[in-house]
């Protein structure tokens, strides 16, 4: 009954998602051009098309040239030679057209016979006026001799200041190499709605989303991953945005028997209110009309804005066995069998905005109910189940601005300092506290910064009298020392770290940590390293962290197409471990 | 840094000719069109042909082996009449050979226009962002910017920690158009949101000038906080209810 609900909602943000697509691009210029040759320079972001240019402004007006020009940074295109502009039947010949859409007016210079210049205001074409002044760079050609074209097509459809979409065509996936490779169709995305590249796609160790067609408020992407969890997987994502919110649904991976349906959708009513609603759906087949086994997760956010603040309700509701199980074992074949858990939570959460005190401290406070609920139990003490805990939270943090310490020759050090607490209560009665200090002392250079910092953090987790029997004697004979440990941990961590960053061109950071924790780092005890996913911060109180480790990053700027980060971990070859968390990336 | 020297180049040969005067001469200058016996360079100025115009390799002096057309470079000799007798063609700019003279109102069929300093296109400025982040930005986290121009991709512009609570970068932004961006901690998730909670619009930057240019920001919150926790990312089942709050507990025995 529940997986019916859950594709009902996953099937309501479909179509959500395809009415948002379908719907007209009211605010948008579309352009659309043929040509023996286009191409795009990503790092000029403009369009260069040669050879019989046919090129549609709108129902009624399209041009035809051997050469246009596209910038699409400032919205002014350039058609030139041999230019026969065809508005609503009417073919006028001329040398050149120039239109900047930014200020609503088109250049031409006419051939009927002798030459003139006509403006078009509001790009009315009806009324060409002659003798108004044009400015004087309306048909300066760019210089593109030094950019290598990263798309090269021969058809394309543009939504001015949104995206531009290619027909068959060839990219270059390494920008400002011309190694091309084949695709069917690409779309590119430059709007201001940061929106569109929404996902509800996981993390890949090594992955690339090209996405295939779109429009103003609607693109579909393939995505070709690889994880160490789903191997090689591939995926299917459709984003679409509207005036206030936004939708996105994938399939991944579609090659697999197991694929998760995902989807996210979310709008903003008003500027004080924001709604989210999440679906996810993981389903293993069964060769029937049904799943063997199925296990969804779906949250719900409401956002109330307040007076330097917010209010936010989040509900969160997994199940992990949506369906009966089957009335004969064999019916599982190779699924998974989940165990029927149906978690479930709400968390009713107040966040201030920063607030400051006298110019010297920073504040933040925070504080809200949690409700979690799981009928087969969530915890057990004492020999008690517990299947519903409450755990209201209080949270205050402090920092200092840039204290600055004095200036002398070249040494202007400056000193941050802060401080974070935290307290829950759960009605199961014991609470957590967490408090975290720290201190940066930073020494601008000329080449960067030299940055040393120290912090603390204690977490503890109290039960009183029952300390030792939440937190009972655990001492393996490969580390002894963790029978001390009751619950309170103490995590100090002092670094080193200098930045090099002084061009666009190269940036390189080095930090060398020290990690003097209790309980202390055991790899018997715990993961020796913190798994690393691009993108997705490390948890916070993670036991176990290595004694030593050095962060290295850098960022290089090949050209104008193309950066490339780096970064990773070294341990010092702490139990075996040296590099950690290698990422290598290839960006625009 | 050739762009700008043919913009620059293109605004003083459009001033000049502005004054009007009226001598044979040479003019040199980008093509647009070569059709109905005019050329018409990028200046937007017409010249006609005259009946026995000759067309030459600028290098060479030889007759060219190639059209007149839009995108090559082409220096025009013109008689007393204002007609051009010979254009050299080149695919670069070369400079002027001769006095350069200037075209008159009957020949380009209408006034010029004002002499509008062109507006800095195609170039990069060097910016320096330094962003101020929330406290709850933990020690560890990594932060980023996402901006229109990487698509938005949010891990493509990775910022470097420089005390306690800012993040700096430097990178190049072009002149001209808006820059739009946000910070994130690395996902869509993430996006900063507006202190009311809610999802801000993109920051936007314009630039005119090509100075060097240095932005302070600040994030008001994170899109994954929830609570006391942050959301699960994306495809991820969250982890079972955990009462403890260390998140890699070695299994024990527990009452």
């Amino acid at each position: 009954m529940a997986i019916r609900h859950v594709a009902a909602l996953v099937f309501g943000l479909v179509l959500a998602a395809l009415a948002a697509a379908a719907a007209p691009a009211s605010a948008t210029t579309i352009l659309r051009a043929s040509a023996d040759k286009i191409a795009f320079y990503f790092d000029r972001f403009t369009i260069k098309a040669d050879g019989n240019v046919r090129l549609s402004l709108d129902a009624t007006t399209d041009v035809a040239a051997q050469t246009l020009i596209i910038d699409l940074r400032s919205n002014q295109l350039i058609a030139a030679g041999g230019v026969r502009l065809n508005h609503g039947g009417l073919v006028q010949p001329g040398a050149a057209l120039a239109i900047a859409y930014n200020d609503q007016r088109a250049y031409f210079i006419s051939l009927s016979p002798a030459p003139e210049r006509w403006t078009y205001e509001q790009l009315d074409f009806n009324q060409p006026k002659k003798g108004v002044p044009q400015p004087a760079d309306a048909f300066v050609l760019p210089d593109l001799s030094d950019s290598v074209p990263i798309v090269l097509a021969r058809k394309m459809t543009i939504g001015l200041r949104s995206f531009m979409r290619f027909g068959s065509c060839r990219v270059a996936p390494l920008g400002g190499l011309a190694i091309y490779v084949p695709l069917p169709s690409l779309y590119v995305n430059f709007s201001k709605d940061p929106n569109m590249v929404q996902t509800t796609l996981g993390a890949a160790t090594v992955g690339a989303k090209i996405k295939l067609t779109g429009s103003t408020n609607a693109s579909t992407a393939l995505a070709l991953n690889y994880s160490s969890t789903t191997k090689f997987g591939v995926g299917f994502e459709q984003n679409a945005v509207w005036q206030k919110g936004w939708g996105a649904l994938s399939v991944f991976p579609i090659n697999q028997k197991a694929p998760f349906f995902s989807a996210i959708v979310t709008d903003a009513p008003s500027q004080n209110f924001g709604l989210q609603a999440s679906a996810l759906v993981n389903s293993y087949p069964s060769g029937d009309s049904l799943p063997a086994s199925a296990a969804q997760f779906s949250y719900f956010q409401v956002t109330q804005s307040l007076h330097d603040a917010y209010l936010q309700l989040n509900y969160q509701l997994g199940s992990s066995d949506l369906l009966a199980p089957p009335p004969i074992e064999a019916a599982y074949g190779n699924a998974p069998r989940f165990g029927p858990t149906h978690p479930s939570s709400v968390q009713l959460g107040l966040s201030s905005s920063t607030f400051h005190l006298a110019s010297v401290l920073d504040g933040y406070v925070r504080g809200g109910y949690v409700y979690n609920h799981n009928g087969d139990g969530l915890q057990q003490f004492g020999g008690v189940t517990y299947s519903t805990i409450w755990s209201p939270y209080a949270g205050l943090s402090f920092a200092t601005p840039q204290l600055h310490l004095g200036s002398s020759g070249r040494w202007s050090p400056y000193l941050v300092l802060q401080a974070t607490g935290q307290r829950e209560w759960n009605s199961l009665p014991h609470h957590v506290d967490q408090a975290m200090t720290g201190a940066t002392l930073t020494q601008p250079l000329p080449i960067g910064w030299l940055t040393a910092a120290y912090r603390i953090s204690n977490v503890k987790d109290v039960y009183g009298a029952a300390q030792r029997e939440a937190y009972p004697i655990v001492a393996p004979a490969e580390d002894p020392g963790y029978a001390a440990f009751q619950g309170y941990a103490t995590l100090r961590s002092v670094s080193l770290g200098l930045v090099y960053a002084v061009t666009p061109y190269v940036a390189l950071s080095v930090t060398g940590e020290h990690h003097d924790d209790f309980p202390l780092a055991s790899p018997v005890l715990f993961t020796p390293v913190q798994p690393t996913v691009l993108g997705v911060n490390p948890l916070p109180n993670y036991l176990g962290q290595p004694p030593y480790d050095l962060p290295v990053a850098a960022r290089i700027r090949v050209n104008r197409s193309l950066s490339i980060n780096l970064q990773g971990t070294y341990y010092f070859n702490y139990f075996g471990t040296r590099w950690n968390g290698v990422q290598l990336q290839f960006l625009p | 840094m050739r762009g700008v020297l043919i913009l620059v180049w293109t605004f003083v040969l459009v001033a000049q000719q502005v004054s009007s005067v009226r001598a044979a001469g040479v003019i040199a200058g980008e093509i647009l069109d070569f059709e109905n016996g005019y050329i018409t360079l990028t200046s937007g100025e017409s010249y006609q042909l005259a009946a026995n115009v000759s067309i030459v390799d600028a290098e060479s002096g030889r007759p060219a082996n190639r059209k007149a057309s839009t995108g090559l470079f082409a220096q025009l000799n013109l008689d007393a009449s204002g007609h051009v007798t010979q254009i050299a063609l080149s695919v670069a700019p070369t400079p002027s050979k001769g006095a350069l003279r200037i075209p008159t109102v009957g020949e380009v069929g209408v006034p010029l226009a004002p002499a509008v300093p062109p507006k800095p296109q195609g170039d990069f400025v060097k910016v320096t962002f330094l962003v101020l982040v929330p406290s709850t930005t933990l020690p560890t986290d990594q932060v980023y910017m996402s901006t229109s121009e990487t698509s938005w991709a949010p891990t493509a512009v990775r910022m470097d920690r420089i005390d306690g609570r800012h993040f700096r970068v430097i990178i190049e932004v072009p002149v001209g158009g808006s820059f739009l961006y946000l910070y994130t901690r690395g996902s869509p998730q993430s996006l900063e949101r507006a202190s009311n909670g809610l999802q801000r619009p993109a920051r936007s930057l314009t630039l005119t000038t090509v100075i060097p240019q240095a932005v302070r920001d600040a994030v008001q919150h994170w899109g994954d906080e929830v609570g006391t926790s942050l959301l699960p990312p994306p495809q991820t089942f969250p982890t079972p209810y955990n009462p403890a709050p260390f998140p890699n507990l070695p299994p024990s025995p527990r009452p």
